[in-house]
């Protein structure tokens, strides 16, 4: 017989749809016949139908990957957006979700479901170099998606499920690779920095070949309309119009759109942005105490001393503040503990000249410490964690501290293990076993870091507080995010009539930082797009107060641009429908 | 797929494999792999392949597959002997009802034990732990790759139904039938898909056509060995037995009812129309023809994403095939009877 007997093997249905059969295995088996050979044993040959019937998608709509999850259950606005985007948004969409509420879960559920049906095998996902590891993390352990991080050049082809940074994939030779391969999805976290059309990533993106695509952005681009149209022609050109219909039917100013409702409207066709106060998703509260405390005579005296020598520093620089800013750190160290304001002195004792007359004082800090016997805070803090009785995490800024804490901890027969940036991956996963099983007490220097799961864990201890909210955050967010089934409690210890007062006051009374909801501060942060960071600022006027009063007045003042800002995202909210965060309605 | 067909599929595959179990429970198996499993399960193939090249004695894994985590571990805990300091030899039961101190000390080195075992892989002082533990539930890697794997060793078979020794007088010849078996995946695809598997046979010598002919022979005594005194006729050449169960497929289609793929097409239409409007505007206000070019450009790659994700089309393909002679017909009970 020849091949003629067999009609061609792509037909028509219809005008539009073609039916297209794969022979392949037509040769092969004719030539095992020939064979006679070899052959496949039944056994499999059942196992291998079985195998398809479990896997084979029955129909266009329900959502499979559910039942291939078994390391955690997705909340129900994660898999709604999923649906969504799969069945309405075709598989194209922003996922702008407010800070906590599950992005990286939203966008690892869609690129599962495709993957279980067989649409998507070759996956790019580019997102900043400090989350790679993260993401590769997440996918594998939680979804049991393969995805690697891409190191060497042949990777790109190799594996089907790549995460790399922005900036490497731009860069050749990689570029070209990128350029070369047809991506069956390209995800992007941290999209709204592709906001500029003219920079050369938001020209790399676009040029990438991808039929589904995802944008993960907290903070949809906040203030110009122009940057929001770019980003949503990197995922639907055309979306909003051509660029001159947009200015004309939507944009009155850059910052002010007009058409709102209809704007909106179609927005909501390409962007999903899940907020807080939807109520699908219900935080634990959070409770606050602050605990003030009186430093003993002695820790007083070389808290005074120390501010002395630092503001005579100051002077001597003639106000020349960057030489000096390491000095106020003494300060702050002298309100945690002598151990670590010790190891500062004896490091500054020795970068200083022989001759120096700052020699002989820095030796007379180092002797104020020796008359110090005990720790008014640590002794608190030893008292705070009898009366709660339950495992707590104290966080100090420094090492040192760290290190004594342990020390006064073991001699009192609490237990307690250590946790700090510095450790290895097993190290700390070491420590948390540790504490969930054995200790009452972590006593931390770092509050980052990824994964670390510490729900478990209910309150925490401030010992002494860093000066940038965002790293406040941090160490709440830890044990202060979704899973977390109690209240959360927090103990910030201050020393009255330091400048630890004044940091506690600024943070608690003021921006109320304590209080805010999960992601609440990063929008805060995000709008301000201040210069200079808070911990900067506060340097700069606690040297350059000539008094306490003025001291406070200078802090008050700080503290109230961010209460100004809070109220502005709280009022724009309010004003419009339009979700927070997407367009100000105000300049 | 429930825990118990998970159960059940992971043994059959390992049995398959020639696998050795040693221990058999609802919750979980424990298993020595056969040489064909360990190469398809352990991701090792530089030690076979040195095990081939020298012909050195392979030695292959043991691995605990785990059904039902929570069922298992409760399990293990209940199993767990009495906490013992790991390093030195197991005290003496005098020993053993110390002081307070003294069983203090020993619980908290058991603590310290399962922390090692976690993070290191093994506990000093505990020999029957070594073996790998595994979950395999529905969605596990896994459970997927002895997926793959029956799939890759499952794909052509050539088989004949065996008779019952009872039923087959001597000197008689036994006549066959013979059917082309093939199982069929329709895939459905736009930007969204679906599948349907359809497992046909037609019959090589009256060219009748069996649906869900999988089904009807599973339980069947199918061999790859030809039986003494065989009758086979087979009238029809194979190219001839594929058009017609492509054409058989193809009328099966045509039945459908299409509007998944009206509906792709419509939402293409208005991507398409969408992007035109925009690049439209972009070609008509370039500057230059380099500028009008490079959009021009731009716009045929987007034309190309859209088609290529939206595009309805039907892909059939062979999951597997094979030659199947049977005593009687699929579908009927005959071949039961004649046995009995």
């Amino acid at each position: 017989m020849t091949k003629a007997v067999l009609p061609p093997h792509i037909r028509n249905i219809n005008d539009h749809l073609q039916i297209c059969f794969n022979r392949d295995w037509m040769d092969e088996l004719s030539s095992r016949l020939e064979q006679n050979g070899p052959w496949d044993r039944w056994a499999f040959y059942r196992l291998a139908y079985e195998a398809e019937q479990v896997q084979a998608i029955r129909n266009f709509d329900d959502l499979q990957c559910l039942s291939h999850l078994s390391q955690f259950t997705p909340l129900p606005h994660q898999l709604e957006t999923a649906r969504k985007v799969i069945s309405e948004m075709r598989g194209r969409a922003i996922l702008a979700d407010e800070v906590g509420l599950g992005k990286t879960i939203e966008a690892g559920l869609i690129l599962k479901e495709y993957m279980i049906r067989g649409l998507v095998r070759r996956v790019l996902i580019l997102v900043p170099a400090s989350l790679v590891l993260q993401w590769v993390r997440e996918l594998n352990q939680k979804f049991g998606i393969p995805a690697v991080a891409q190191r060497k050049e042949y990777m790109w082809q190799q594996y089907d499920v790549v995460v790399a940074s922005i900036d490497t994939a731009k860069r050749e030779p990689h570029r070209d690779i990128v350029l070369n391969l047809d991506y069956d999805m390209l995800i992007i976290d941290e999209a709204h920095k592709l906001k500029n059309k003219k920079t050369a990533n938001y020209q790399f993106v676009a040029a990438i070949r991808k039929k589904y695509c995802l944008l993960l952005t907290a903070t949809p681009v906040q203030n110009d309309l122009g940057e929001l149209f770019n980003l949503i022609t990197l995922l639907k050109p055309g979306q909003l119009g051509g660029q001159s219909s947009f200015n004309e039917t939507y944009v009155v100013d850059k910052r002010v759109p007009k058409n709102e409702k209809l704007l909106q409207q179609e927005l909501s066709k390409v962007m999903i942005r899940n907020r807080r106060a939807d109520g699908n998703v219900s935080f634990t509260k959070r409770h606050v105490k602050n605990i003030p405390l009186r430093l003993s005579p002695e820790e007083q005296e070389l808290y005074d001393s120390v501010t002395d020598f630092v503001r005579g520093r100051y002077e001597e620089a003639g106000g020349d503040l960057s030489s000096i800013l390491s000095l106020v750190t003494l300060q702050r160290e002298v309100c945690s503990s002598r151990d670590a304001v010790f190891l500062t002195l004896v490091n500054l004792f020795k970068k200083t000249a022989e001759d120096s007359p700052l020699r002989p004082k820095i030796w007379e800090l180092v002797n104020k410490i020796k008359q110090i016997k005990a720790n008014t805070k640590a002794e608190k803090t030893m008292e705070l964690i009898r009366e709660i009785d339950d495992k707590v995490i104290v966080f100090t800024e420094y090492r040192a501290t760290q290190e004594y804490l342990l020390h006064f901890f073991k001699q009192h027969n609490l237990i307690a293990v250590p946790y700090r940036g510095g450790m290895n991956r097993g190290k700390k996963d070491w420590m948390m076993d540790l504490f969930r099983g054995r200790a009452q007490i972590l006593v931390a220097t770092e509050a980052g870091g990824e994964g670390i799961n510490l729900q478990f864990c209910n309150r925490i201890i401030n010992f002494d507080l860093p000066w940038n909210p965002m790293r406040v955050e941090q160490r709440i967010g830890r044990i202060h995010r979704l899973g977390q089934e109690h209240d959360v409690s927090i103990y910030n210890l201050s020393t009255l009539g330091t400048i630890e007062e004044h940091i506690v006051n600024l943070l608690h009374e003021k921006i109320n930082m304590f209080e805010l909801v999960i992601g609440e501060l990063d929008e805060i942060l995000e709008r301000m797009e201040q210069s200079s960071s808070l911990e900067q600022d506060l340097y700069k006027v606690m040297l350059e107060a000539r008094n306490e009063d003025e001291l406070r007045r200078s802090i008050a003042r700080i503290g109230d641009t961010y209460a100004r800002t809070r109220q502005q995202i709280a009022g724009d909210r309010q004003a419009s429908g339009i979700p927070a965060g997407t367009i100000p309605t105000n300049g | 797929m429930n825990t118990d067909q998970i159960r059940d599929y992971v043994s059959r595959y390992l049995e398959a494999t020639g696998s050795q179990v040693l221990e058999h429970h609802p919750a979980y198996i424990t298993v020595k792999l056969s040489p064909e499993a360990d190469k398809a399960l352990m991701n090792r193939p530089y030690y076979w392949s040195f095990v081939e090249r020298t012909g050195a004695e392979p030695e292959t894994m043991s691995i605990t597959f785990v059904f039902d985590q929570e069922q298992f571990e409760r399990l293990q805990e209940q199993r767990k002997p009495p906490a013992r300091s790991p390093g030195r030899p197991s005290p003496s039961p005098g020993h053993a009802s110390g002081g307070n101190s003294a069983a203090d000390a020993i619980g908290q080195q058991a603590g310290q034990t399962s922390i090692l075992a976690r993070y290191f892989g093994f506990s000093p002082g505990a020999g029957h732990n070594r073996v790998r533990q595994e979950p395999v539930t529905f969605g596990s890697g896994r459970l997927n790759q002895i997926f793959s794997s029956a799939k890759l060793k499952g794909k052509y078979v050539h088989l004949y139904e065996q008779p019952d020794n009872q039923s087959v007088l001597p000197g008689q010849s036994l006549r066959y039938l013979s059917y082309l078996n093939v199982n069929y995946k329709i895939e459905y695809t736009c930007d969204v898909k679906r599948d349907e598997l359809h497992s046909l046979a037609i019959c090589l010598s009256t060219g009748e056509i069996v649906n869900g002919f999988h089904e009807a022979v599973k339980h069947r005594p199918l061999s790859p060995k030809l039986p003494a005194h065989t009758h086979i006729s087979e009238m029809i050449s194979l190219q001839r037995a594929v058009a017609e169960l492509e054409q058989y497929v193809e009328r099966y289609v045509r039945s459908q009812e299409h509007s998944w793929a009206r509906q792709a097409e419509e939402r293409m239409a208005d991507e398409l129309h969408r992007i035109e409007h925009y690049y439209q505007e972009m070609i008509q206000n370039s500057k230059d023809d380099q500028e009008k070019s490079t959009i021009e450009q731009e716009y045929r790659a987007r034309q190309e994403e859209i088609a290529w994700q939206y595009k309805p089309r039907i892909i059939v393909s062979a999951t597997g095939c094979g030659v199947f002679h049977l005593l009687s017909p699929p579908g009927t009970r005959r071949n039961l009877a004649n046995r009995m």
